[in-house]
């Protein structure tokens, strides 16, 4: 029996070919961002807190509900009386929307910071977009090194985002936890979990991937040699 | 190869570029395209690059109906055609190889073939001890001729160059004339559009003639039917 080996396929050739031209550009576009440090660590610093900021309130909330939760079970509470605890629980309803919004809100507002920045990038290299054309570049092919652009800052501004997030948790923690105790409640603050942290990452980076991609179908049709 | 049939191009001004042109250059050739400035030379070339689409009439290029190319299959024709522009379009923020390397990797060649014709198309311009260098820091003559490589590496079918000689001084124009000459006789179909009578005179070679935007006629070049164009 003679079996055929896969690897050596021209289809597989090909991918490889591929996959590795397309590895070249994303580590370009990760390059090109790494030479204008300043900039692009500004930027990625508003998108940072952006991101971090409704995460942040998230588990601000989850942690308030779980205090409530605690105060519930203690009836003789000093602090809450069945009445506060239902008007606590309805303020958190609302807060909880209010987060809701304002992620929708700063999510618009990173969409705008990426695509403005990719804009940018692509009036900064209008002329040889210009020559690429001219020698046989489709669309699809000058667009990709703009793509992994807004990526890698969505990717790197989640993961910022995260760093903030624990952060912030670290410093706040101590003399949070301390009032809680002071109050008779023991317990531990919630951080995000691996899944919610993969989460952020993943959408951050998805967001500018996005606007990348809403930025060159706008923008790079128009760019045509005349 | 290249087929044009009444073919105008007016200009959203109004003022009409090219008028009623009707031409046909075979495959293998080698043909000038001169007259004065503002004739319609550059117009021409950019109609066949479909950088300007025609007003009215039909374009064959190597059997395709430029008419009825959809703008997604814009970049696939244009990977058959060399152009040589005369003021370069080099990229100045890489290397000489950086630069003729990109139509091969726009092409989606491999690595070691497109390295291998590059140093190749490098090595035919005598630029291959550049090509490491800026092309900033080249000559005027030499960033022509990195100009000419990217043109040809990735062997396109069509040579099309506007004025490619206009900065230059006759001994580097006759040299790069000699070039596209090269190209042609291993079959290349090269279009040159150019003002320099002389050297156009010089090589013999068939010329197209363009007088306000009409085709006024086509013949051999020699001095004495240059001249005669010139007189009319």
């Amino acid at each position: 029996m003679t079996t055929k080996s896969t690897t050596s396929s021209p289809a597989i050739f090909s991918f490889r070919a591929q996959f590795e031209q397309h590895q070249s550009v994303a580590v370009d576009a990760l390059l090109r961002l790494l030479q204008q440090p300043l900039s692009t660590l500004l930027t990625l610093l508003v998108l940072a807190i952006a991101l971090a900021l409704p995460s942040f309130l998230v588990l601000l909330i989850v942690n308030l509900q779980a205090v409530l939760a605690m105060l519930q079970e203690q009836t003789s509470s000093p602090l809450l009386n069945a009445e506060g605890l239902a008007i606590s629980r309805l303020f958190l309803l609302f807060a909880e929307r209010f987060v809701w919004l304002l992620s929708v809100l700063l999510a618009l507002g990173v969409l705008g910071v990426i695509g403005n920045t990719v804009r940018l990038s692509i009036e900064n290299r209008r002329a040889e977009i210009l020559v690429m054309k001219l020698v046989g570049a489709t669309d699809g092919w000058v667009s990709r090194p703009f793509l992994y652009t807004g990526f890698w800052y969505g990717l790197g501004a989640g993961i910022i985002a995260l760093a903030l997030v624990g952060l912030s948790l670290l410093i706040l923690a101590p003399p949070l936890l301390e009032l809680l105790r002071s109050l008779s409640l023991v317990m531990t603050l919630q951080g995000l979990s691996f899944n919610s942290a993969l989460l952020l990452v993943l959408c951050s980076a998805g967001l500018g991937l996005l606007a990348a991609g809403l930025t060159v179908l706008r923008n790079l049709r128009n760019i045509e040699p005349l | 190869m290249i087929k044009f049939d009444a073919v105008s191009k007016r200009y959203p001004g109004g003022q009409e570029a090219l008028s009623q042109v009707s031409l046909h250059i075979p495959r293998g050739d080698f043909a000038f395209l001169t007259g004065h400035s503002g004739a319609g030379k550059t117009t021409l070339l950019k109609l066949i690059m479909q950088m300007e689409l025609p007003s009215r009439g039909q374009l064959l290029v190597n059997g395709q109906n430029l008419n009825k190319l959809a703008r997604s299959q814009l970049p696939i024709y244009r990977r058959q055609i060399g152009f040589v522009y005369q003021d370069h379009q080099l990229l100045f923020d890489r290397s000489v190889y950086d630069n003729v390397i990109l139509p091969m990797e726009i092409c989606g060649y491999d690595q070691r073939e497109s390295m291998r014709r590059v140093r190749a198309a490098l090595d035919r311009v005598g630029l291959l001890d550049k090509e490491r260098v800026n092309p900033i820091a080249l000559s005027s003559g030499e960033q022509q001729r990195v100009g000419i490589a990217r043109a040809v590496v990735n062997r396109p079918a069509l040579l099309l160059a506007d004025e490619p000689t206009g900065n230059l001084d006759p001994e580097l124009s006759a040299e790069i004339m000699r070039l596209f000459q090269d190209f042609n006789e291993v079959g290349v179909t090269v279009l040159i559009a150019s003002h320099d009578r002389e050297l156009i005179s010089s090589t013999g070679k068939r010329c197209i003639i363009l007088q306000q935007g009409r085709l006024t006629s086509t013949l051999r070049a020699h001095s004495n039917d240059i001249s005669e164009i010139k007189e009319q």
